[in-house]
């Protein structure tokens, strides 16, 4: 094997590089590899926040395979990334689209924005007043169209629909923000390719369909592996709406997570679940990926 | 809570656990009295309740009190409710606990922190002078002075501030208009709540988000026909009781009564007895429907009063009535639920002297008094009057026992908890029968319990 050989001008180089890179190295081990490293320190350890943790093994992972209520939130959060991501995206996309051959499109871009301005908090409390049977506006929408059925329903207090609506609350909470990704996707795609499309006779969806979305494919792919992510940790929301119930229809790792640590204070088990979470992410993202690939991106 | 969020908090517990561990090994040894003398320094005081609430400005004007009593000591109010109690939690972890932290539901603060020796053993200082010729222990009425023991070692975890009961609230108006008396019996409960609905009226407010309180009703009704000892050892309650309790765990489903229990629940809770749309509703819009007139009862706690004290009607008249007892039921028909709301030091407490006489001023007469007369609020102390309509509580504190509440269940595991909650829930919103709630519940525990 041919190796290179550095002179000493080299060497002087690499090591004037050391400085400047040791405070971000410092700090990327001080905020990301020591708390990793800690977490899968912790996830073999009995430990309740005091006293000495207790090595148990692999003791917490195999609990949580014996889990009835993490493996239900894990069906919960594979349930909050698909639709929320199938009920994201087509909207998103449609909205960019719509915003931009409207007329005042940008007074429409401006209010589908609006709501990330809100704290989730609030928005998840907006949506919890406005599902309530008692005084909720929706359940009068409903009585007003005739629905008497669909308005004294409990949406968020019944199981089959309580995630459903968490769901939804959280697209319309931060849709604006997916929405301007997708505008700067379909405005960087060249006018001319559209317009010769249509000088040949192509219709809006056919336009969309072999022009704009091969060309903002990319951008889609990094933006769902994104959406996965996010809402892989999918938390405020849900602590806000409905707290994981009702008979945790809405528990979802996240808030799972957080209620093993700090109400149960299990932290090794906590701990553990964590870096299932962590897992389920990286797996999911490479396995969108993958699907993603097979449509490659146009270059253009 | 993102992935990220959670690696930090776990991480810095674990460094911190270990740094305590390294620094400053538990102690089971009582926590030496502070020293006498002046006052001074600071004094950080947790409130349950956040700012511009009317318990928080009670305590704000007591902390203005206590500083005129003590040149040169601040007192400074940090929120510690809700979602304010994990950062109390890693603040004791860090050492750097506050002063004087209140404990939650009648409970010593979390088990492992008295085993840890993070919180201060009041055992000394109980037997200190109160002011009024006698130690400040025997000014605590009886009942509650056995709530103040930890359930992990001989230490003394709290003070008393007040007492909680756990009672039917009714409202006077909507039960002179229907012609009808304060039931006594859990068949008179039944006959009540038919009555109201034939006329049009909801009987119960009820939350469906918070299953402990939902847990209110099963824990009265498994008292009075089942008992209390019998239903904590086949939770697997030996772990919140001092002394074991000897004999093999008993099934659930196998104690006698708790057919009877589940069956008298489902008829107090089927039928729309509850407050349509209570599944969804949290706990403070139920107690608002209670007062707006949408449900004639709520079982709940002595707080509700003074929890809600901004959002009563003026022309509201709110009565209180004892939890029924069951005809010939097995169990215990004159105990009340309750507990003490209590007040801990932290073992590392910057200014102990302060925090134990923050407790002590708490604990005097005239403050007590303005506490009940203000707030409802009933004292664990013998020299403060009763609030009206609660005399025969005091009367109880200072003859009888009281059951702690949630048979403990808040310090048991999360299986055990979701062992009694989820069949329970599943009840309420009418989805299994009580035989099957039984069945479920039974199975579970015993799961739980290994």
């Amino acid at each position: 094997m041919k190796t290179r050989r550095y002179g000493i001008i080299d060497r002087q180089k690499r090591r004037m590089l050391i400085p400047f890179l040791l405070p971000a190295l410092v700090l990327y081990g001080a905020i990301t590899l020591y708390p990793g490293i800690s977490t899968f320190y912790m996830s073999v350890m009995d430990w309740g926040g005091v006293g000495d943790p207790v090595f148990i093994g692999l003791d917490n992972f195999t609990r949580l395979v014996r889990d009835p209520t993490l493996i239900k939130a894990a069906g919960n959060t594979f349930f909050y990334v698909v639709v929320g991501g199938f009920i994201l995206f087509p909207l998103a996309i449609t909205f960019a689209l719509a915003t931009k051959s409207l007329r005042r499109g940008k007074l429409y871009r401006f209010l589908i924005l609006a709501p990330i301005a809100l704290s989730v908090t609030t928005a998840a409390l907006l949506w919890k007043f406005a599902f309530n049977p008692n005084f909720g506006f929706v359940g009068d929408v409903f009585a007003a169209l005739g629905l008497e059925a669909l308005s004294s329903w409990e949406w968020l207090g019944e199981p089959s629909t309580a995630l459903f609506i968490v769901v939804l609350a959280s697209v319309w909470h931060g849709i604006g923000i997916w929405m301007l990704f997708f505008i700067s996707a379909i405005e960087r795609v060249p006018p001319e390719l559209r317009e010769a499309a249509i000088l040949d006779g192509a219709n809006a969806f056919q336009v969309f369909r072999h022009i704009t979305f091969p060309l903002i494919w990319e951008m889609t792919r990094t933006l769902i592996i994104l959406w996965i992510i996010q809402a892989s940790q999918a938390f405020g929301f849900i602590i806000a709406m409905t707290n994981g119930g009702p008979l945790g229809a809405t528990e979802v790792i996240g808030t799972y997570l957080y209620k093993q640590a700090f109400v149960q204070f299990e932290y090794g088990y906590a701990a553990a679940v964590a870096i299932v979470l962590s897992l389920v992410v990286v797996t999911l993202t490479v396995i969108s990926r993958r699907i993603g690939r097979r449509g490659e991106g146009v270059e253009y | 809570m993102n992935t990220a969020r959670a690696r930090w908090a776990v991480a810095a517990g674990a460094a911190l656990a270990l740094g305590l561990t390294a620094c400053a090994p538990p102690s089971t040894d009582p926590t030496p009295a502070p020293t006498a003398g002046g006052l001074s320094g600071t004094l950080e005081v947790v409130s349950y309740h956040p700012e511009n609430t009317p318990l928080y400005d009670r305590l704000a004007e007591l902390a203005e009190q206590f500083e005129a009593q003590h040149d040169g000591l601040t007192v400074e109010i940090t929120f510690g409710g809700g979602p304010g109690m994990p950062p109390i939690m890693t603040r004791y972890l860090a050492g750097d606990a506050p002063d004087v932290n209140p404990t939650l539901g009648g409970q010593c603060p979390n088990g492992e922190l008295i085993e840890g020796g993070l919180t201060y053993d009041l055992s000394d200082a109980l037997k200190s002078d109160f002011g009024d010729g006698g130690t400040w222990e025997d000014a605590i009425h009886p009942a509650v002075r056995s709530q103040l023991d930890s359930w992990v070692d001989d230490s003394v975890c709290m003070a008393p501030e007040s007492v909680t009961v756990i009672q039917f609230f009714y409202n006077k108006k909507i039960f002179a208009e229907h012609g009808l008396s304060v039931p006594e019996t859990i068949d008179d409960l039944i006959e009540t709540a038919a009555a109201l609905k034939s006329a049009g009226q909801t009987p119960f407010a009820v939350t469906g988000t918070f299953a402990f309180y939902m847990q209110l009703y099963w824990d009265y009704l498994m008292l009075r026909h089942v008992g209390a000892e019998a239903y904590t050892h086949a939770i697997g309650g030996a772990q919140v009781t001092r002394e074991p309790i000897p004999g093999e765990r008993p099934l659930l489903a196998d104690l006698p009564g708790v057919r009877d229990a589940a069956r008298d629940l489902e008829r107090l809770v089927s039928d729309g007895n509850i407050l349509d749309g209570f599944r969804s509703t949290d706990f403070t819009a139920a107690q608002m429907s209670f007062f707006q007139g949408d449900a004639a009862m709520i079982l709940m706690g002595s707080w509700l009063v003074s929890e809600m004290a901004d959002a009563i009607p003026e022309d509201f008249e709110v009565g209180t009535f004892a939890f029924p007892v069951a005809t010939g039921g097995a169990g215990d028909q004159a105990t009340t639920i309750g507990g003490v709301q209590g007040l801990s030091v932290a073992a590392d407490a910057k200014n102990p002297e302060a925090a134990i006489e923050w407790l002590k001023f708490i604990g005097q007469a005239d403050v007590q008094a303005t506490y009940a007369s203000e707030f409802g609020a009933i004292s664990g102390y013998k020299a403060a009057p009763a609030p009206e309509g609660f005399e025969a509580v005091v009367d109880m504190l200072a003859d009888g026992e009281m059951q702690m509440m949630y048979f403990g269940l808040l310090g048991q595991s999360a299986e055990i908890q979701a062992a009694i909650h989820e069949p329970l829930t599943q009840l309420f919103f009418g989805q299994i029968g009580a035989d099957e709630m039984v069945t479920q519940m039974s199975q579970r525990l015993d799961a739980a319990n290994g």
